[in-house]
Formats: C-alpha cells, structure tokens, sequence
C-alpha cells in the first residue's frame, strides 16, 4: 500500500491546496556553490533567517563540482600566479602578478590557514600532497627557473620549496617520465580534497544551525519593495532583507535583475579526466609541467584514482558549456602519458569538463560589492581559486552584510561540527562490523566499484540529497569504473523508495534530467481496445 | 573476527558459478560455499528473458529465467552452501576471503577456489564519446534490467551504439515494448554479435544498421535530445563531412563487455592482456596454485552453453585439486595466437589428454582452415570474430607433438 491512499482521500472529500504563504528570510543566498555554501556556513553562527535558493537539482551544479578544488600556496600558487600572466598583457610586473593586499591573494593565504580546522570540525576527508613541478624540455627547464625567481622574489611560503635533480623525483615518483631533467619540490603545499564534498560539508553544518535550502528553484526577478527584496524563484517568491548573489556563472544575469552592470562574465574550460583505481600508485602526489600560457598540465593523486586536468583554457561564451570534445581529451592523455607513461586509454573512466568563470572588469580579482540602486543587494563574484579563500571570503562578506544594517547576534548553541557519512570503503574491518551491528544496511554494498552500502546512499537522501548525482557528490556512489551500469538501477529504487516517489521522478541532477521515461507496457497501451 | 574454512569457495552465483558449485559437490566435495552479491542467484539470466539458451546443453530452447531455475534448483537439491547478498571485499593469494553482508563480516579461507564473477559492460565514459553528459545513456544489458526486471522503458526514440548481442536483444525487445529503434551504428564492417541476433533480432524487425558509423555527439543538456552519427575510415575516425543528427531520447551502449577481474588481481592472478581473463592452463587453473577461474570472467563467452560448461570443469578440477583424486597437469606447452587469431583459452595444455580449446579470430573470414601447427588442421567455411570457435585436440593429434614441445602455434588462414 502506498500512501497518501488517493481513494481514502477522495472518500473524505478532503482537497488539499498548496501553501502559499511566503517565504521569508534575513538573507537570501543565491547559488549553492562553494561561495555560497561558504556564506551560508558563515551566516549561520548568528541568528539569521537565511534560506539558500539553487537553480539545479543538487549543491554544486556548476564549477564547484568539476574542479581540482585543491587548497593549496606556495610553490603551487606560484604556478598560478605565473598561469595568470596568460590572462595578462606580455611584460606584466610582478606586482600585477602577486598583490599581496588583493582580496584574492590576501584571502589565499589566510584560507589555507583556516582551513584545516574547518575541516576537521565538518569531518570532511582531505589528505596533504607532495608536489612536483617537473621539466622534460629545455623550454620547461627556463619556465621553472622563471617560477624558482619568481618565487625567491617573493619570500617566506613561495620560496619554501626545494631545487630536485632527475634522481631525486624519480625517488620519490617513480612512474614519472624517466626524460625529466629538473624539477622543484614542495612537502606540505596542498590539502586535497573532494570539492563537492567540502561544500555540501559547509551546507549541511548550516542546515544544521538553521538554514534552509531550496533546490530546483531557479531566480526569474528581484524586485524592490520598501524595507524588503523579493526573489521570484520558479518554486515561488521569497521575500527577504538582504541578497546575497553568488550564482557563479550566472552572477551577471542575476545582477542584471537588479540593475545595468558595468562588468560581465567570461568563460575559460579545462578538461578532466579520471583513471580507473588500478592506477593507484602511479603517482603519489601531484606532478606537473610548469603551467604554459593558456596551459595547464595536471597529473594528480585523488583518492584511489588518478585525476588529470589539461586544459588550453579555451574561451566559452556559455557557462553550460560542458561538452567533452575527442581532441581534448586526446591532447589530455598525450599530455598525460608525457608525464607518466605507463597511462593509458584504457584507463580512462571518465571525462569532463570544467568551466571557470571570470570577470570582465579586471581579470585577477572578485567583485564583491553592493549594487548601485540597492545597498542590500550584495553581488560576489568569485575567480578562481574559489575554494582556498572561501572562509575569508565569506567572513568578509558577513561583515559588509553587517554594516549594512544586518543584525548579526551570535548564535548561542551553534554547533560548529558535523560528522561525514561514514565511508564504509576507508574504514577497517572493525569498523565496519561495528557499523553494520548498528545498521545492516552498511553490510549491503550497492556499489561494487566504489564499495559503497546501501546504508551510506540511505544517509545521503536523509541529508538532502534528491538526485543520482546528489548520492554521488556525497557518497561516490556511481563514480566507479562501471559508471552507474550495476548501481545505477539499484540508486534509482532507493531513491524513489526513500522519498516516495516513482522511478519515473527519479532524476540524474534535476527536474529535466529522469533516467526512465515510461513503465514497461506503457507505450502499447494506446493499442488496448483497438481491434487488431 | 569469526574465521570460517570451506573446501572450495566460489564467487559468483551466475552460470558459471552454479555449475562449478555442482560438479565441486557432486565430484564428492563436501563444503562448498558459493557467494553472490545479488538478491537471487542466476545472475544476469534472470533479466534474459528471451530464448535461446540451451541449445547445446539441454538440447532445449529455453529462457534466461528458466536456464537459470534448472540450476539453482540443484545446487537447492545438494544442499550447498549460498550466501546471498554477499560481497567479497578482499581475497589474498592464500585463499583467505572477506566477505560482508548484512550480518556482518566474515573471513573464510578455503582450500581452493573458483572465480566466477563473470563480466561488465564497457560504459560511454570508458569509450569516450563526445559531447554533453545528460540522462538517458544506458548501457544495454543495464537497460536490459530496467526494462525486464524493473519494469520501466528508458525511453521511445532509441538509438543504439555498438551490435554486440545485448544490444542486438534490446533493439528488438524496445521494438516489442512499442518503441522505435532509429538506428545501430556500429563502427566495425560487420555485426558484432552472433548471426542467430543478426537475424532474428535485426532483420525480422527491420531495424536500421549503419555500419562503419560511430556516434561523434550526444546531444542535449538534461536529457539526450539527439546524437550526431559520422561514417568511420579505416582507422575507424571520424569521416568529416559525412555527420548526420538523429533525434532520440536514449542512446543504448553495447560496445563490448570486460572481465572483471579486480579481485583476481587482488589474489596474484595473472591476466591474458587480450581476454583481459586469467592466464590458465587446461584445467582452468589460474598461475595461482588452487584458484581456478571459469565462465566470462575468464574470456567473454557467446552462449551460456558453454559457460555452464566450463564451470563444470573447473569444479571438477577444484574438487580433484582439493581431495588429491587425479594429478593435475604438470607438463605445459604454450598455445601461441599467431595468423588471424585473437586469443586461445587454455593458454596452455598438457599434451597428455584430449581437450577442446577455444579461440576467436581476428577478422571474419571465408573458406579458411584454422591449424595448430603439424599435428591438427580443420576446415570452416566462415569464422568471424563474434562466433568463438571450439577445437577438439584428440590423442591421435596429441601423438603428433615432439618430446620437449614447449609452444604450439594456432593460425587461420585462407583456403583448404
């Protein structure tokens, strides 16, 4: 029996209607990314009526959810800076380059201080990576020496870093290239994370100390009304004192509901790709070319898998724009393989593509600031590196909330700790058997690829998650080798029997996405009837 | 930890496994344990509801569904062991097994083992096909189960990407269902799948072909929309100028099916690089003393026939390796894959005894002769890849090999 039981209510003459009371909040967040889910965390340590508005079907639709998302300085940051240069004019000074006082570089390096409590109290799993930027060719050997000065120049973090001859990287990397001449080496230079595990991490702290999320609900309008704003969102209007738009790659059309801007958006793709688990092993940190202009060249350690991100960081004039072409992803792998030769085809199981999103008025920075026509409308405009200085970033944010005229009182029982989903994968055997003692579900594994329970994907539905990708973001489930061919079925039953709906609701990110378009017999039932 | 002991242990309660479970009891094996992570044993049989299975073994034309019953309900009728529900999360190469299920974990070591987890099919993300990433990509054989076990369709406008026999089965089952199948693309010159598909799935239901085609684009952000078909050279790229869009709503995957054999690596066994299946000899024994290995994960087989055959055989082996009854082969000669020919399964015989081994060529091939070297030569009128070929080595051919024979080179080639 399934309920409600339509029957029974139609015998009650009972006609239910939608409710139409408004939505209300302090602060409407707009966009469920990292800059979002950052601001969120944030504001919810006082007592705020924040509700976030996201337009996909899941946290995490766009750029956070296709990225490196590493936390990580020095030596790294320098092959960023140095990356930079390409979206600069030639003969840029280095003070272009490097403003230490610049909201981006200043929020950097106190992100990846602030960081590392962040997540041990949100229990997000993270890992510290050695790194090595390598060179083959003589070309290579001057751009290490340009980032080796660069870095020198700088001082403290940028110039802790080591000179490695061919002998010393291939100790410590051994599948790496065996041509390579030079290199540099930095110990404790990046926190590798899960990037949507992270940010779902801060939402759901957030949730936690009372936030609200909607999802599918994309912002057609603002529009002003005295004292108050109200979001029109295709779920329905909310009405709210402050808006905060961090909508990524929508920012500028969200910040065009409110008024004409002076700056816009531009797109730069990359291009992913993720090796099956046998590679594991192949390297053990990141290893990399010194970035090109307009080139990056990643071979990475995430998890068990491999990950490699090359991009020629092509314009796109659409942020959706995550189609995969061949070529890139053949130029990624010829770029892999020159990094790490034992790579290859056969050990692709996914491609993808990443979109970044930067803005027109001065390339190198954020836009964080009220809009001309409302002082509480408060655009965020994020460039990467979004997720090192996202902490910064959000306390920054709060406070112009602040002064604005936001009332922020401190929140008496905020509970700054969350517990992950429990990895049955990661965990030993005692563990695990504790766990299944506790709950058999973890004892049912749904995922073979990724050794994921049927307890674990029950967890992320009870944290919010409502499509197949949501289950993934948060569980892994699905992101295996087999991609989705054994667990896929298997997701989709569970999710339509956690949230009681049918399979034909289940969706893969979202209102437009369902995986099962009719029952079996449903497309013959037009012939019942007919005299054949 | 409880620490449990079985004589044989076999993982996977498909085909291969339910025969190997059988013969291991029935060669007087005591304590077999068979471990299946599904529901229900039978394996991908129970979403095969169509006929075709048994010709050879039954020398009947059943079902999945009732192929499969006829085992199960032996391995009831002998009481042995199952456990169902039930992953095997680490094996090591002395035969020590953790499993998990929902009462817990356990770890078992058994004396001897049978692999028999059988096969996954290559995914769109595996082969790369370009383009967007929206719902509605399937693989067949995981539509297959949608359709057949869950009960609902992935879609009415279908375009199928690849002609193994999976995909050849769902064209004409979708068909049924009352959806159009707008097209097979498949980037070979011929079908992949067996004749028998071809024409009972393909032909008898008019669906359209392209061959030497592939599919360069899937289209649509949330949902497939349509996919971009492009005629292929010889290299099998794409021909530019020859894109054509076909509007649908789900483009199936059959491109291919792979060993699985993650946990075989775990244990120390070697792999054939081109079955992707363990290195065996002809007793089906992996380089590992006492793991045996049968059915698809072994080397992916066109009729189940045959799997149930090879799982009897490697049951027998085990029980024979377990109880001391018969010597397992010593002596190895190498059978080596030369003209025309892909693989050979065993990878190796004895020289001693009568056995058939089995091979697929390279390419499709008219009034040919497949030999292995001077001591056997026989006739075909065709081969083709999708049809794997069995050859009987007989004492009298087995007579022929000189003393100290190390290889035998197996070839195809034109003529009689």
């Amino acid at each position: 029996m399934r309920y409600p039981n339509e029957e029974c209510l139609k015998n009650k003459n009972l006609k239910l209607r939608p409710d139409r009371r408004q939505l209300e909040a302090d602060v409407v967040i707009i966009g469920g990314g990292i800059t979002g889910a950052a601001i969120a965390r944030e504001l919810s340590k006082y007592k705020v009526n924040t509700i976030l508005v996201e337009k996909g079907g899941e946290l995490c639709a766009g750029s956070t959810k296709a990225t490196l998302g590493n936390i990580y300085r020095g030596l790294y940051m320098l092959g960023s800076l140095i990356l930079k240069s390409v979206l600069l004019p030639p003969g840029t000074p280095l003070s272009a380059l490097y403003d230490p006082n610049g909201l981006k570089m200043k929020w950097c390096e106190e992100g990846f201080k602030e960081w590392p409590q962040v997540l041990n109290d949100l229990d997000i799993k993270h890992t510290y990576l050695p790194l090595h930027f390598v060179a083959i060719t003589e070309d290579q050997v001057q751009d290490l020496n340009k980032m080796r000065d660069l870095g020198r120049r700088l001082g403290g973090i940028y110039a802790n870093f080591q000179e490695v001859n061919r002998e010393q990287i291939l100790e410590r990397e051994p599948h790496v290239n065996k041509d390579v001449v030079a290199g540099l080496y930095a110990e404790d230079n990046i926190i590798e994370i899960f990037p949507p595990e992270a940010a779902i991490a801060l939402v759901e702290n957030a949730v936690q100390n009372g936030l609200k999320v909607m999802l599918n609900a994309e912002v057609t309008g603002i529009s002003k009304n005295g004292e108050y704003q109200i979001v029109q969102t295709v779920k329905g209007p909310v009405k709210a004192r402050f808006v905060v738009n961090a909508a990524g790659g929508y920012a500028d059309k969200v910040a065009r509901m409110v008024e004409d801007i002076d700056w816009g958006l531009q797109y730069r793709k990359t291009q992913f790709m993720i090796l099956d688990r046998r590679t594991k092993g192949l390297v053990n940190g990141i290893v990399r070319f010194p970035n090109k202009p307009g080139l990056i060249q990643v071979v990475m350690r995430r998890e068990d898998n491999i990950l490699i991100e090359c991009g020629p960081y092509g314009l796109t004039d659409n942020c959706e724009d995550t189609e995969t072409h061949s070529q890139l992803v053949a130029d990624a792998l010829a770029m892999a393989k020159n990094l790490v030769p034992s790579i290859s085809q056969n050990d692709i199981i996914n491609t993808f593509t990443g979109v970044r999103v930067f803005n027109t008025r001065d390339i190198e920075e954020h836009i964080i600031e009220f809009a001309k026509v409302n002082p509480r409308f408060l655009n965020v405009v994020i460039r990467l590196p979004g997720f090192i200085g996202a902490l910064p970033m959000a306390r920054h944010v709060v406070e112009m909330l602040s002064e604005a005229g936001l009332k922020l009182t401190v929140r008496p029982d905020f509970n700054p700790h969350r517990k992950a989903i429990p990895k049955f994968r990661d965990l030993s055997d005692e563990e695990r058997r504790e766990l299944i003692s506790k709950n058999p579900l973890f004892g049912h594994v749904v995922c073979r690829c990724e050794t994921v329970t049927e307890g674990e994907i029950i967890e992320a539905i009870n944290r919010g998650a409502i499509t197949e990708e949501g289950i993934k973001m948060r569980t892994r489930a699905g992101m295996g080798r087999c991609k989705r061919g054994f667990c896929g079925p298997r997701v989709i039953h569970i999710l339509a029997r956690e949230l009681n709906i049918s399979p034909l609701q289940v969706t893969k990110r979202g209102v437009d996405s369902p995986f099962l378009l009719f029952r079996s017999k449903g497309l013959l039932q037009k012939s019942v009837g007919k005299v054949i | 930890m409880s620490l449990k002991s079985a004589d044989i242990l076999i993982i996977g309660g498909g085909p291969a496994g339910l025969a190997s479970a059988i013969k291991a009891k029935e060669s007087g094996v005591d304590h077999v344990l068979l471990v299946e992570r599904a529901e229900e044993l039978g394996g991908l049989l129970h979403q095969c509801i169509h006929t075709g299975f048994g010709s050879v073994y039954f020398k009947e034309d059943l079902t999945g569904p009732e192929y499969a019953r006829r085992f199960i309900e032996k391995v009831q009728d002998l009481h042995i062991n199952v456990l169902h529900e039930t992953m095997v999360l680490g094996i090591t190469p002395d035969k020590k097994v953790t499993l998990c299920n929902t009462s817990g974990l356990v770890s078992v070591e058994a004396k001897a083992m049978i692999l028999a987890m059988g096969c996954r099919e290559k995914s769109r993300e595996a082969i790369v096909i370009p383009g967007t990433r929206p719902a509605g990509v399937f693989t067949a054989g995981t539509a297959q189960r949608l359709v057949n076990v869950e009960g609902y369709l992935p879609g009415k406008e279908i375009v199928i990407l690849g002609s193994g026999d999976i995909g050849m089965i769902m064209a004409r089952r979708l068909t049924l269902e009352g959806a159009e199948v707008k097209a097979m693309v498949e980037i070979l010159p011929y079908i992949g799948g067996l004749i028998r598909n071809e024409v009972q799935c393909i032909r008898d239901f008019n669906i359209p072909v392209f061959l030497e085609h592939t599919v360069t684009w899937v289209h649509g952000k949330q949902r497939v929309e349509a996919v971009t078909i492009a005629q292929v050279d010889n290299g099998q790229k794409p021909i530019p100028g020859t894109e054509r869009i076909i509007e649908c709503d789900t483009l199936l995957v059959s491109v291919g099916l792979v060993p699985e054999n993650e946990l075989s690596i775990k244990a120390g066994v070697k792999l054939d690089p081109i079955t992707g299946g363990p290195i065996v000899n002809e007793d089906l024994e992996t380089n590992v003393a006492g793991i045996f290995a049968s059915g698809n994960v072994l080397h992916v087989n066109d009729l189940v026939d045959n799997v149930s055959l090879e799982g009897e055989l490697a049951g027998q082996k085990a029980a024979q390796y377990v109880t001391h009854s018969a010597q397992l082969s010593k002596r190895k000669i190498n059978l080596i894959a030369g003209e025309n020919i892909r693989y050979i399964v065993p990878q190796s015989i004895s020289g001693e005894k009568e056995i058939t081994i089995y091979l697929r060529t390279k390419e499709p091939l008219e009034n040919c002769t497949i030999q292995v070297e001077n001591i056997l030569a026989k006739h075909f009128l065709a081969v083709r890849p999708s049809e794997m070929i069995a050859l009987k080595i007989s004492q009298g051919d087995l007579s022929k090999i000189r003393k100290g024979t190390i290889e035998l080179l197996v070839s195809c080639k034109k003529g009689g």
